[in-house]
């Protein structure tokens, strides 16, 4: 969801036939879209007179409602402003709108058709100088596009491969990439995505790169009697999987994360590589890897609660001013009614009356409208990251409007029905839940350095706990639908007791709270990681979730999950 | 200074003072109270998901209903306040038969402007809670004040026209019924003429025309009305002369 934006200072535009105002847009990865999914929509603001606004762009959602993203635009006279938005298309029948608004309104509007000719199951983003090489995708069987791109085209955000199956790195000029790409692409891997490096002259690794490869490219490529295509020298890092030709390794697979990462010593989109035969069970058994799926998903969200009665003290204090304004009302009638400028007093007392039960029961309205969220923050193994997913209930029980801050480069993605309205300068979002109630998901890569392990020693099994980052509180370790709790605070190291192993079915194991319904709804869900041991408790991270504008964070619980790695 | 007429002075002192009349204000308030309160918890506005303002409709026509049948109940008779002279007393009373119709006429309008006033906190906090603009309420008001009036004089007119209590009794509730339901049901654009009809629009959609002249048409009826009860009282002078 982060937003990149950059002022392209030496564009032209042309001087006297052009608009005063132009607004265009580019959307998808190479041009394709998996409806559902984020894809980068790049939109270029130019004009010919200083232009201050905000630019919004307006994507239908299902159901008619609409996903509104908003940025500041500040465009100099001759220069042009391009912004880049993350956003999901549900409906590639339905037009998406840019629209520019200053001071004096709408100055500029264009409509931005998607089509159904674009969509695509997947996406095989290849960086490459050299645009050809997956034209086998046509023949895969499944609607699989490639998308031919530059190293400065890659997305700012990890969000921007949502809708990538496979990312190729053939040609990358280590310049051309920001830090933030960089990281994006680092974080995408590190929650599960693929990544091929393909040896290639022109490929110098970066360091940031390396760290992610299961292999040391040593040599370029070379010619290889009886190999019909040149392979470079790989050496694979200790436990990585190697497929050998002859003694040669052709591809090295590894793991970053829970990301899959292979190298190839081979160049699959030179004119031999792309004539060679064998390159395709290579391709196939790379793409038919199955995407892990993160612990957290919408489900989830049925946990949160939807709306919130009036509290009781404000109830009692609408009654109180109700009987005594009727009260009032009788007296002045009794007392003042029949005389002379006793109406003066009636219509006073009425609009005493009324202006302060407005004002209470407004106010009550404003006080309803609030958020619930619980996130898991699962740690990613070996990446030093977590994937902190976020279910957002906006709960609105009279109607109107919830406000709330969402971290910088987090993915927000609705849920259910509901405008929303994200402005992506400000990480604001703004939400009209339709029906009283919203749900929204809020995704984001966050730094952390937690590790766990099952250590058996002399007959006796122990958790240890490793790590930077302040370990969970109330922990308990999950195993086969059996639970042993680990005390309030988590020590470096605990002794497992056999005895203390207990089931997690028995109702109110957990309590009853957010954090606990959480957690019941998490271990159902580590059910399917079979016989995995994890290590479950709360946090209270605050560079997680969102935040209202007051600084609270509403109804809220937050779980940390680690898994256990058994020594 | 207004100078207010003498059958209208007698008459409010009377609804604004009387012990009955009393009760019968504080009924209505304390039912309009339930309703308002009956509209904080917050399910209720999901009976309409696309509009909150629901339920202020619904709170709006209901105090029109009431307003109208009190103004008219009290006119005719229905509900006896104590001291109140009928149309059918002042016939034999001084006064001409013109101010004895105006007074009437105006009792009732003034009557249904105060029931109308006295409702609007509990109005404001309906509005207040489902993030309604206060002008909904006022709106409301060019619809409830006009109809109860006019209902309000016709119910003056039938308190001299029909003797027995039953006749009156189920004429007038025939007219309220041809006038709250019947009128709701007739096709559009005569549906307008529903005074339910006319409260949705004029709090939903702002000043529409056709729900104006809806209103007007109910704020003249007052006039022949007054008309008809002052040619009764004329009628009974005569009978009695004879």
């Amino acid at each position: 969801m982060i937003a990149m934006s950059f002022v392209f200072l030496g564009a032209v535009l042309p001087a006297r036939s052009a608009p005063a105002l132009d607004v265009r847009g580019q959307v998808g990865m190479g041009g394709w879209i998996v409806p559902g999914r984020f894809v980068p929509l790049r939109v270029q603001v130019g004009a010919d007179r200083e232009v201050r606004g905000t630019l919004e762009v307006a994507v239908p959602g299902p159901g008619g409602d609409t996903v509104t993203h908003t940025h500041a635009v500040h465009v100099t006279p001759g220069s042009a402003q391009q912004i880049t938005f993350d956003i999901i298309v549900t409906d590639p029948r339905r037009d998406l709108l840019l629209r520019v608004r200053g001071n004096g309104g709408e100055e500029a509007r264009a409509a931005l058709p998607v089509g159904v000719f674009r969509v695509a199951e997947g996406i095989v983003a290849a960086v490459t100088r050299e645009p050809a090489g997956l034209e086998f995708l046509a023949a895969s069987g499944r609607k699989r596009r490639p998308a031919y791109l530059t190293g400065a085209s890659l997305p700012s955000g990890w969000q921007g491969y949502d809708a990538v199956d496979l990312v190729v790195v053939r040609d990358l000029d280590p310049r051309a990439l920001l830090p933030v790409q960089q990281e994006a692409l680092v974080g995408w891997v590190a929650q599960g995505g693929r990544l091929l490096v393909a040896a290639h002259d022109a490929l110098p690794v970066p360091p940031w790169l390396q760290v992610l490869l299961p292999a040391r490219i040593a040599s370029p490529p070379s010619s290889v009697p009886g190999v019909p295509v040149a392979l470079a020298a790989l050496v694979p890092d200790p436990g990585a999987e190697v497929v050998r030709r002859g003694d040669r390794p052709l591809a090295v697979r590894g793991g970053f994360g829970r990301g899959v990462v292979e190298v190839w010593a081979f160049d699959p989109f030179s004119p031999q590589g792309r004539a060679w035969p064998g390159r395709l069970p290579l391709w196939r058994s790379l793409l038919e890897l199955p995407r892990p799926t993160p612990a957290a998903s919408g489900t989830l969200a049925d946990e949160l609660p939807r709306t919130r009665p009036l509290p009781g003290s404000t109830q009692l204090v609408l009654a109180l001013l109700s009987v005594a304004y009727i009260a009032a009302i009788r007296i002045l009638l009794r007392r003042f009614g029949p005389a002379r400028g006793g109406w003066v007093l009636l219509f006073a007392a009425v609009a005493a009356f009324g202006v302060v039960l407005f004002g209470v029961s407004a106010g009550a309205r404003r006080a309803a409208g609030s958020i619930a969220q619980v996130s898991i923050i699962e740690v990613i193994p070996g990446a030093q990251r977590a994937r902190a997913g976020t279910f957002v209930s906006l709960i609105t029980p009279y109607g109107g409007r919830v406000d709330f801050t969402v971290p910088r480069g987090a993915a927000v993605r609705p849920l259910g029905p509901g405008n929303l309205r994200i402005d992506e300068s400000e990480s604001v979002v703004t939400g009209t839940a339709r029906t009283g109630q919203g749900v929204l998901e809020v995704t984001q890569i966050v730094p952390v350095d937690l590790r766990a392990e099952a250590v058996e020693r002399d007959g006796t099994l122990a958790l240890v706990v490793t790590g930077r980052d302040p370990r969970p509180t109330h922990a308990l370790l999950y195993r086969r639908r059996q639970i042993h709790r680990l005390g309030e605070e988590l020590h470096p190291r605990t002794v497992l007791d056999p005895a203390r192993w207990e089931p997690v079915d028995r109702p109110g194991t957990l309590g009853t709270d957010l954090a606990a319904r959480a957690a019941e709804w998490l271990f159902k869900q580590l059910q399917a990681a079979g016989g995995e041991a994890w290590l479950v408790g709360r946090s209270s991270d605050e560079r997680v979730g969102v935040r209202l504008p007051d600084g609270r964070s509403g109804i809220s619980a937050q779980l940390v999950v680690i898994p256990v790695r058994l020594r | 200074m207004i100078r207010l007429n003498a059958v209208t002075r007698s008459d409010l002192r009377r609804r604004l003072g009387g012990g009955r009349a009393l009760t019968m204000v504080t009924v209505y308030l304390s039912v309009l109270a339930l309703l308002a309160f009956l509209s904080l918890p917050p399910d209720l506005g999901r009976l309409d998901d696309l509009r909150q303002e629901g339920l202020l409709l619904a709170f709006l026509i209901v105090e029109t209903v009431l307003a109208a049948y009190l103004t008219s109940a009290s006119a005719c008779g229905e509900i006896a306040v104590e001291g109140e002279k009928s149309v059918v007393d002042l016939a034999a009373s001084p006064f001409t038969p013109g101010a004895v119709a105006w007074g009437k006429v105006l009792t009732s309008l003034l009557f249904a402007t105060l029931l109308t006033v006295l409702a609007v906190p509990f109005s404001l906090v309906v509005a207040g809670i489902r993030g309604e603009a206060p002008s909904a309420v006022a709106r409301a008001a060019i619809v409830t004040v006009p109809v109860a009036a006019s209902l309000g004089a016709l119910g003056a007119l039938y308190s001299a026209v029909f003797d027995s209590d039953f006749t009156r009794s189920f004429v007038h509730w025939l007219t309220l019924l041809a006038l709250i339901v019947g009128a709701t049901a007739l096709p559009p654009p005569w549906d307008v003429l529903s005074p339910v009809r006319m409260v949705i629009l004029l709090a939903r959609d702002g000043l529409r025309v056709d729900a104006l002249l809806a209103s007007a048409l109910y704020a003249l009826l007052i006039f022949p009305v007054g008309v008809a009860i002052a040619r009764r009282i004329e009628r009974i002078r005569a009978m009695y002369q004879h």
